[in-house]
């Protein structure tokens, strides 16, 4: 034991059966967390699969330091239905799109095993969260990618507090999308927006954009490549090129000199690739399987928009003006009033929805091409806003065919 | 008149005009393009056909598309369509329409036999037809050896890697004179094939057996004919970036009684035979990207009733990818005849370009034995 033993006193405690991280250690690391560091095994010579492993990175305090909420999540390949009709292979968080909502206490200690079920490779990213970088979920830049039926630990501290989210940073516009992405929740103690704005009720959306046709060859495709490279990797063959890995820059533009690396993107190897999202949802469904969400009157509701996919939509409420309070789990220094809010990518968004206008009202994308199903209007990301305590004069249905 | 332009307009405007209304609207079908056409210089030095000289070979290009579409409940409906070039001719080789699910198959039309199992290195799918394939008994034809009318079922017990299939054929025949041919094939076949996709990484990528039962129709009247093939494809080593493999197939060919000539195409395809070809194969892949192919094939056939009747073939081949789906390809074929066929040697040397494609469009179906489908659940 050399290197693995400095990386923290956890990591030493912890260290996962099967894994020598002394074999890939280098001894000089100096990596900013203190007395260590720990380097991709993705260059060891033989690197093999290792299922069953559970990697412990370091850069956290140990179990007997501080007290985790522990929490285990895994990823495997289900069949989600969006809507009666469309089912589609995905990515899932426990089985299910979006992913669990965590819901924890600033400052809390986290600690989320992540088990990949899969043949493909993943990781978490934790976004929006001041975690150590050795947790923070880029392949190759913090961290190697979880191996199929590994575990890798991620230990941090909840902060800041506000609406974040986690998602898949492996193959990330495919992953996140089509499957992995779930909302991460930092209460926080006195809650001075819940103290402004009395809400009873808080609402999570997530926003999703899906190309069903797209994800299903891209995921068959992946898993052929897979099946091939946990082949080479289960007898330490694999060549780290194969998964365009490279120490450094340098060493990328050599093998692309030498002939040794045909990258992908290039245009004799890549049609150019596309997406072109069919289906739009509200956290994992598509109108008209969308939850509406409930009001009454006089009561505020706080809603967070999270966008999990790689647009721009333009959420609407009809019949009320929204506060707008918070962006980024960060609280607005001025709320804005506004009825039609504008979710970028990656964004979260919170507003409070005070009911003083019963009725049903339309809360929906205002880009109303993704408020379709399969070109179909209406579908996609659309919901309602469902006063429940008044007499309606006309009863809403459903309707999906204009 | 005027009445009718207007019937007419509104028809070609509610048309065009399909959208968002409750109408049958034109659904785009999926469009599978593939193809291949080779360009090769032949050198020949042949002693079966002694005037036979160098030439500029582009035989056995071909281009098939196939459409198809989900159907409202389940399953998917198409047609293939295919176009195959043999001796400066073009024949409309493929026309056929298609049902499947995930239990069974069906096609009807104009469409490939199933008279041989396993495909082989060679550069072209006819360089040893003389040992790959049950020859068809009626026609000395080049595309009938292949193609013909085609009724045919499968089934997928499991809904998994097995099949077993059961069709009725109509092969085309020259021989007798009439262009009335009626079923004359009858055919009966298990076969086993896990995904295309799985072909790196498993140790069996193919293997069947077949019963061809042919009714030939010589001008001596007409005769059945019962063909056996048993084939398999399989990987040597289990190195997807490095692969060796091997196929094989054999053909006992029972012939008609009384054949004892082998003197013309038609007593050949009719006399009691054995073929047996095996092929040797090595892909380099490295960084899992298909790079060249070195591919050394035998064939061999004798027939029972006739002595020093053995034609036997070596042939090696190489394959350079240039680009996806485009290579340098070089091959020498070796043939040598016993005296019942002429006795003598053709050595042929082909060099040139090849071009594939297996390109999708529209695609929204995926495949019945994709991974997905087959691993993760059956998306309908
Ligand atoms: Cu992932």
């Amino acid at each position: 034991m050399t290197g693995a033993a400095a990386m923290s006193s956890r990591a030493a405690e912890n260290a996962a059966p099967g894994i020598d991280h002394s074999a890939h250690m280098d001894h000089s690391a100096h990596m900013g967390h203190g007395s260590g560091g720990y380097d991709s095994m993705m260059f060891m010579t033989g690197h093999k699969m290792e299922p069953g492993a559970i990697i412990e990175p370091p850069g956290a305090p140990a179990d007997t330091e501080v007290d985790y909420k522990v929490f285990d999540i895994e990823v495997r390949i289900v069949q989600h239905e969006i809507i009666p009709g469309i089912k589609a292979h995905m990515f899932a968080f426990n089985g299910q799109v979006p992913g669990p909502e965590f819901h924890v206490n600033e400052g809390d200690w986290v600690k989320v095993n992540f088990t990949n079920k899969t043949e493909e490779m993943h990781t978490i990213h934790w976004h929006g969260l001041y975690v150590p970088y050795t947790m923070d979920g880029v392949p190759m830049m913090t961290q190697d990618p979880v191996h199929p039926e590994q575990t890798f630990v991620y230990r941090f501290q909840a902060k800041p507090a506000g609406t974040h989210w986690y998602h898949c940073h492996w193959g990330t516009p495919l992953h996140a999308s089509h499957g992995m992405h779930g909302a991460f929740i930092i209460h926080k103690k006195d809650d001075p927006l819940k103290q402004k704005y009395p809400y009873t009720r808080d609402y999570t959306l997530m926003l999703e954009a899906w190309d069903v046709d797209l994800a299903r060859e891209e995921i068959g495709g992946l898993l052929e490549g897979m099946k091939q490279v946990n082949t080479l990797m289960e007898k330490g063959r694999l060549d780290p090129v194969t998964h365009g890995f490279f120490r450094n820059y340098a060493e990328f533009v050599k093998a692309y000199a030498d002939g040794k690396y045909v990258p992908p993107y290039l245009q004799g190897r890549s049609g150019g690739l596309e997406f072109r999202y069919n289906f739009f949802g509200i956290n994992g469904k598509a109108h008209p399987a969308v939850q509406h969400m409930g009001i009454k009157q006089g009561e505020w509701i706080r809603v967070r928009l999270v966008n999990a996919s790689d647009l721009s939509h333009h959420m609407h409420l009809h019949g009320h003006d929204f506060w707008w309070v918070a962006q980024d789990g960060n609280e607005l220094a001025q709320p804005m009033r506004l009825n039609t809010i504008h979710v970028h990518p990656g964004g979260t968004y919170d507003l409070m929805i005070y009911g003083d206008n019963p009725g049903y009202w339309a809360f929906h994308n205002h880009r109303t091409t993704y408020a379709r199903n399969n070109g179909i209007y209406p579908g996609g990301m659309h919901t309602g806003l469902f006063y429940e305590d008044f007499t309606p004069t006309y009863k809403p249905t459903i309707t999906v065919d204009e | 008149m005027a009445a009718r332009l207007w019937i007419a307009l509104i028809v070609i405007f509610a048309t065009v005009n399909a959208h968002a209304l409750e109408v049958d609207r034109e659904v785009l079908p999926r469009l599978t393009l593939g193809g291949v056409v080779i360009g090769t210089l032949d050198a020949v030095n042949w002693d079966s056909d002694p005037s036979r000289q160098e030439s500029i070979n582009s035989e056995d290009s071909f281009i098939a598309m196939r459409l198809d579409k989900r159907l409202y409940e389940s399953g998917v409906a198409g047609a293939t369509v295919g176009f195959r070039e043999d001796a400066d001719e073009v024949h409309f080789s493929d026309h056929y329409v298609f049902y499947w699910n995930r239990t069974f198959e069906l096609a009807l039309g104009h469409a490939p036999l199933r008279n041989s199992l396993i495909e082989f290195p060679t550069l072209r799918d006819d360089d040893l037809a003389y040992a790959t394939l049950v020859a068809n008994a009626s026609s000395t034809e080049n595309q009938d050896q292949t193609h013909g009318d085609v009724a045919r079922f499968d089934w997928f017990p499991g809904e998994g890697s097995h099949a077993l299939g059961v069709w009725a054929s109509s092969r085309a025949d020259d021989a007798s004179g009439n262009d009335v041919s009626g079923i004359d094939t009858l055919g009966y076949g298990y076969f086993y094939e896990p995904p295309r996709q799985l072909r790196y990484v498993v140790r069996l990528r193919r293997a069947g057996v077949i019963l061809d039962r042919q009714e030939t129709r010589a001008a001596t009247g007409k005769a059945w004919m019962n063909a056996w093939i048993a084939g398999a494809s399989l990987n040597l080593n289990d190195d997807p970036s490095s692969n060796w493999s091997l196929d094989t197939q054999l053909i006992r060919n029972f012939g008609v009684d009384g054949t004892n000539n082998v003197g013309d195409f038609y007593q050949r395809a009719r006399a009691a035979s054995r073929a047996v070809v095996l092929a040797v194969r090595y892909t380099a892949r490295p960084a899992l990207l298909t790079r060249w192919q070195a591919a050394l094939t035998l064939a061999s056939k004798d027939f029972d009733d006739v002595g020093d009747s053995r034609q036997w073939s070596l042939v090696p081949g190489v394959r350079y990818e240039l680009g996806q789906g485009v290579s340098a390809v070089a091959q020498y074929a070796f043939t040598r005849y016993g005296d019942a066929l002429g006795g003598g040697i053709d050595r042929t040397l082909q060099i040139g370009l090849s071009f594939s494609l297996e390109a999708r469009f529209n695609d929204t179906i995926g495949e019945r034995n994709s991974i997905l489908n087959r691993e993760h659940g059956f998306i309908p």
